[in-house]
């Protein structure tokens, strides 16, 4: 195989690693926003790799580290949307919500969602670790960094919810080792949930 | 997990915070200043906005990134800022201030206007505004 041959074939394979990934977190932010939230959600279209402009007032970022992978996890958000679904979550009026509750309602959406995704990746037997959520205004996406790695892609969508509420998320994959990451071609979305005592019992919990 | 591990897990998540609560500290001055305070494109669309700005331009203030600083003016002093913050972007200035009334007979605001930096390839400029209406109101000898 010549080497452009192989760099064809290497990006195929990562990009069908990466559309697992991207498939696992669409749908788990779907249910995880209606389970933490309790409000009917739906996904729709995507967005144009704008390559990080402003999407959002604020912006909650998480990473789930893998040992061939790192997957950044993005809420980009106004706080107007929020305000409604977030006094149900902290049992306050909207008035008595200040930005600080709404950015820690969504970091604890977002940690939530990370750890769902986690346990899916465990489904395969790809272990990963979770950073801490972090919170930050949209602005400040301008200077993210790119990082460095050779194969990475981003997918975005809109989350929608009942009443009128949005917010973009956005997965960002980078593949630091494709072989360690291969075990996620294995994925099955239909594979029922394991039994979170024997899940307890493999982490050493 | 071993016990070290966790202790590492439990430091960073320590720093993480304590970045994360000075940088909400550090917003939120600007986010209160008296005057207006903006980061804008070339072209005057607002990236970063403070609570005055959005309150000048009667908008949330988690909208004020999907207005345009030209919005605040009348449509010949909107000219002149446009041309100004053109400058600056070009680098032909380092900073430039000039006296501008707002729209509808509103308050003089004494706008200074400097690089911020760049970022996705194009520059990006730093507003500041003072009221001054009660300034020019006073008699000359005064």
């Amino acid at each position: 195989m010549s080497n452009t041959d192989r760099r064809i074939s290497n990006a195929e394979f990562s990009r069908s690693i990466a559309d697992v990934v991207w498939q696992v977190s669409r749908a788990q932010s779907t249910r995880s926003f209606e389970s933490f939230f309790s409000a009917p959600a739906q996904q729709s279209g995507s967005l144009p790799g704008d390559g990080g402009a402003v999407l959002g007032h604020m912006v909650v970022a998480i990473i789930i580290q893998g040992e061939g992978f790192r997957l950044t996890l993005k809420a980009h958000a106004d706080l107007g949307p929020l305000r409604e679904v977030c006094a149900k979550v902290c049992g306050l009026e909207e008035a008595q919500l200040d930005e600080l509750r709404i950015r820690d309602c969504v970091r604890e959406y977002m940690n939530i969602l990370a750890g769902v995704i986690q346990s899916e990746f465990s489904k395969v037997n790809l272990e990963s670790r979770l950073s801490i959520p972090i919170s930050t205004r949209g602005f400040d996406e301008l200077f993210f960094g790119r990082p460095s790695t050779p194969i990475q892609y981003q997918d975005s969508w809109w989350l929608n919810w009942q009443g009128g509420g949005k917010m973009i998320l956005s997965a960002f994959i980078e593949f630091i080792d494709l072989a360690l990451a291969e075990p996620l071609l294995k994925y099955d979305p239909n594979a029922p949930d394991e039994d979170l005592f024997e899940l307890l019992a493999k982490q050493g919990g | 997990m071993a016990l070290d591990s966790r202790i590492v897990i439990h430091a960073n998540a320590k720093v993480i915070e304590m970045i994360e609560k000075a940088k909400f500290l550090s917003d939120r001055l600007l986010d209160q200043l008296p005057g207006i305070f903006a980061v804008v494109r070339e072209n005057g669309d607002i990236l970063r906005s403070n609570n005055l700005l959005a309150a000048l331009l009667r908008v949330p203030e988690d909208q004020a990134r999907h207005h345009n600083l030209a919005e605040l003016l009348p449509a010949d002093a909107a000219m002149q800022l446009h041309g100004m913050l053109q400058d600056v972007a070009a680098g032909n200035k380092q900073l430039v201030q000039l006296e501008l009334p707002l729209v509808g007979n509103g308050p003089i605001y004494r706008f200074s206007i400097s690089a911020y930096g760049e970022a996705l390839g194009t520059p990006l400029i730093t507003v500041l505004g003072t009221d001054v209406t009660e300034l020019r109101k006073r008699p000359a000898s005064v």
